[in-house]
């Protein structure tokens, strides 16, 4: 059965601990790079009669992809509805919290084709599983610094720990949207996301207002403002639309691509998000992220001995 | 580093005979502590016998030992890196030496007491002689370090061999200047024992001239007059504060400060010999043979100083070494080792990305700096490298995973 072939696969020792659409995107790496001795394997272990060489190979990619989006999403399905409070949408006047998270996971199932789109639902799960949103906006509201006078000035969220909590978590529901690749004429032929028009302020105009278009034909009742508000999480932080939640949720999306399930700091080593936080404060300008807010992370993380 | 582990593997006596020797060495440490207990808590001469059969089985045990290592590695030509590299010297010192000066001697007189004098084993008698043996068995202690080399408190091999090399060069340090001061006379003893001797010549010339005055020189009347000059020297003198145990005049007993029952159960003594050799082979009674007159000084007192200062030298040594292996060894380790193993997996490990944990009062040392640049240049680049590099990680996947 191709399943337990596929399942053995991301069993490997050598992924242990790591998000699935991580090992998705390594063993289609593996496959890819290695395509002619591939064909050869995968004829023999008679998965696909009648397929040989590359189609061998592509279907076996597919199978993965398919196989790891319908994880994802089950997933998702089984974390969002128990992390998130459906009763914010209604004391925002964001729509009705039950349909939007119904929507919210109809969206998934729609967009989950999309190798980043899946990956970033698959960091969203990690974010609430572990409770990154919680923790660290958490702990930026205890310390007032930096991040909180971001959140509660700048972007003039009027909103207590909790509901601010909540509200971000909405948000970074659907900021997987921003991932889809479409085409965008101004751009060029080839089909983009959010991510790949970081500093091209034409290209993200017309980006964003073909998403909304796609995201409300999919799932109306996600709000328009929550949408707009998810859509700047691949901003850089240095552009001129980027704002506190959107730098916000770059950071841990990012954090969550490299969590490691189960990994501790090791003897004479730093704890793993201090080590992350720190390490990416280095690479602030080249990752696109806001250094003060990512100094402020790295703090936290130290106190929290996270 | 493939010959280096042949090197390990050459000197090994298998699982039963390595396990034997951690506890004959747990043992031999044991003993030689007991060894002066005995003697500052006045042990019977049957609980010092036993104690004595102990220390040379484990003399003779570590003997055969050093020469099966010798021989196994010897086959592999590995024979001269055991010496250097593995402790053998250790194994060495701490083995035929002892048997040769220490034990073999002294259970040989246990056994046979009559070659304590005349030509075979004579030497035994001399005083300096047995003050060697006597600080060769401070070599016993070397055992500590054997002990310390099976166990290997730390994952680090360089910190196990780290810790290995200071506590050899702190207990040889310790033992080459306690044996030093201890044959240069430093310690005060061989004073003390001058001292006596010389004391105990001039008693003895006084008993001599006071026994041949008066009319009578019967051999009686002498005799009588030496022992009551003897008894007005020493009245209100306690036996152990005059260190004499028994004179003889003529091998007639002048006086004994003895009981039969103290004779019989902590001296070596033997009535039926003359009165010079009465406690032949005891090495806690010293004899001096005046003209006629014969001293048997009860030695006790100096063996009991001697036995304390050995003791607090095996708990000194012991202290040192179980501070190296215990409080310096979790230094080295954090601060050193694990840094080590950090970077290198840093370095190895494609999915490794934990700093180095810099601590403040130490960043100025060699390896911080080296981790801060590991921290600040080389994991950020990896990051860096990953990021841009998503399309083509392959997380370590190999065919064989497909094939399987």
């Amino acid at each position: 059965m191709i399943s337990d072939f596929i399942l053995k696969l991301i069993s490997n020792p050598n992924f242990t601990g790591q998000p699935i659409s991580m090992i998705e995107q390594q063993i289609s790496n593996f496959v890819e790079q290695n395509k002619q001795q591939m064909s050869a394997v995968i004829a023999s272990q008679k998965f696909y009669p009648g397929l040989a060489g590359d189609k061998a190979t592509e279907k076996l990619i597919q199978d993965i992809r398919i196989y790891i989006s319908q994880s994802i999403i089950d997933k998702a399905k089984q974390v969002v509805p128990g992390s998130v409070d459906v009763s914010l949408p209604d004391n925002l006047g964001l729509g009705s919290g039950e349909t939007v998270l119904a929507h919210t996971l109809m969206l998934y199932e729609k967009i989950a084709a999309h190798k980043e789109a899946r990956q970033m639902i698959d960091q969203y799960c990690t974010l609430l599983d572990e409770h990154y949103i919680d923790r660290y906006i958490g702990a930026a509201f205890q310390e007032k610094g930096y991040m909180y006078n971001e959140l509660f000035r700048v972007q003039k969220l009027n909103l207590d720990a909790q509901t601010m909590i909540e509200y971000i978590k909405l948000v970074a529901a659907v900021a997987p949207a921003s991932a889809i690749r479409i085409q965008i004429p101004q751009v060029g032929p080839q089909p983009v996301n959010a991510f790949d028009l970081k500093d091209k302020p034409s290209g993200q105009k017309a980006h964003l207002e073909k998403i909304t278009a796609l995201v409300r034909s999919v799932a109306p009742e996600i709000n328009a403002d929550l949408l707009n508000a998810a859509l700047k999480v691949p901003l850089a932080a240095t552009e001129p639309g980027a704002t506190p939640i959107g730098k916000f949720l770059a950071i841990v999306f990012a954090r969550a691509k490299d969590f490691r399930k189960g990994q501790k700091a090791e003897k004479g080593s730093e704890t793993p998000d201090k080590s992350w936080f720190s390490v990416q404060i280095k690479n602030a300008t080249f990752m696109g992220f806001d250094k003060r807010m990512l100094e402020e992370f790295n703090r936290m993380a130290f106190t929290m001995k996270a | 580093m493939e010959n280096r582990k042949s090197y390990h593997e050459a000197n090994n006596l298998g699982t039963f005979a390595e396990n034997f020797i951690i506890v004959a060495i747990v043992f031999a440490l044991v003993i030689t502590v007991l060894d002066e207990f005995a003697t500052v808590y006045e042990f019977s001469l049957g609980a010092r016998n036993t104690i004595l059969v102990a220390s040379f089985a484990t003399d003779l045990l570590f003997t055969i030992e050093f020469i099966a290592r010798v021989i196994i590695t010897s086959r592999h030509g590995a024979a001269r890196h055991y010496m250097v590299h593995q402790r053998g010297w250790i194994d060495l010192l701490s083995s035929i030496p002892l048997m040769l000066l220490s034990s073999g001697p002294e259970v040989l007189l246990m056994v046979y007491p009559e070659i304590g004098h005349g030509a075979g084993l004579g030497f035994m008698s001399s005083i300096k002689i047995v003050k060697a043996v006597r600080v060769s068995r401070i070599l016993r202690l070397l055992r500590l370090l054997k002990i310390m080399g099976k166990i290997h408190n730390t994952d680090s091999q360089m910190a196990n061999r780290h810790i290995a090399v200071i506590s050899t060069i702190a207990t040889m340090a310790f033992i080459v200047v306690y044996s030093f001061m201890a044959f240069s006379g430093v310690l005060g003893f061989h004073e003390i024992e001058k001292q006596n001797d010389a004391f105990y010549r001039n008693l003895g010339t006084n008993i001599e001239t006071i026994s041949a005055k008066g009319k009578d020189h019967s051999d009686d009347a002498r005799h009588e007059r030496a022992k009551e000059y003897l008894s007005q020297l020493l009245v209100n003198i306690d036996s152990r504060q005059s260190g004499i145990a028994q004179v003889y005049y003529q091998n007639k007993l002048l006086i004994s400060n003895l009981t039969a029952a103290q004779l019989d159960s902590h001296f070596k003594y033997d009535e039926s010999r003359p009165a010079a050799e009465k406690f032949r082979s005891d090495t806690h009674v010293h004899t001096i043979v005046h003209g006629d007159i014969v001293f048997h000084i009860n030695t006790w007192a100096i063996q009991k100083e001697k036995a304390r200062v050995n003791i607090m030298v095996f708990f000194g040594i012991s202290a040192i070494l179980l501070s190296f292996m215990f409080v310096y060894s979790r230094h080295f380790v954090q601060n050193v080792t694990d840094v080590v193993h950090v970077m290198q997996k840093g370095v190895t490990d494609a999915d490794f990305n934990l700093e180095v944990s810099i601590r403040k009062d130490f960043e100025q040392d060699e390896i911080f700096v080296l981790a801060k640049s590991y921290n600040e240049v080389l994991l950020p680049e990896k990051m860096k490298t990953k990021a841009s590099g998503e399309s083509t990680d392959t997380g370590g996947l190999s065919m064989d995973d497909f094939l399987k």
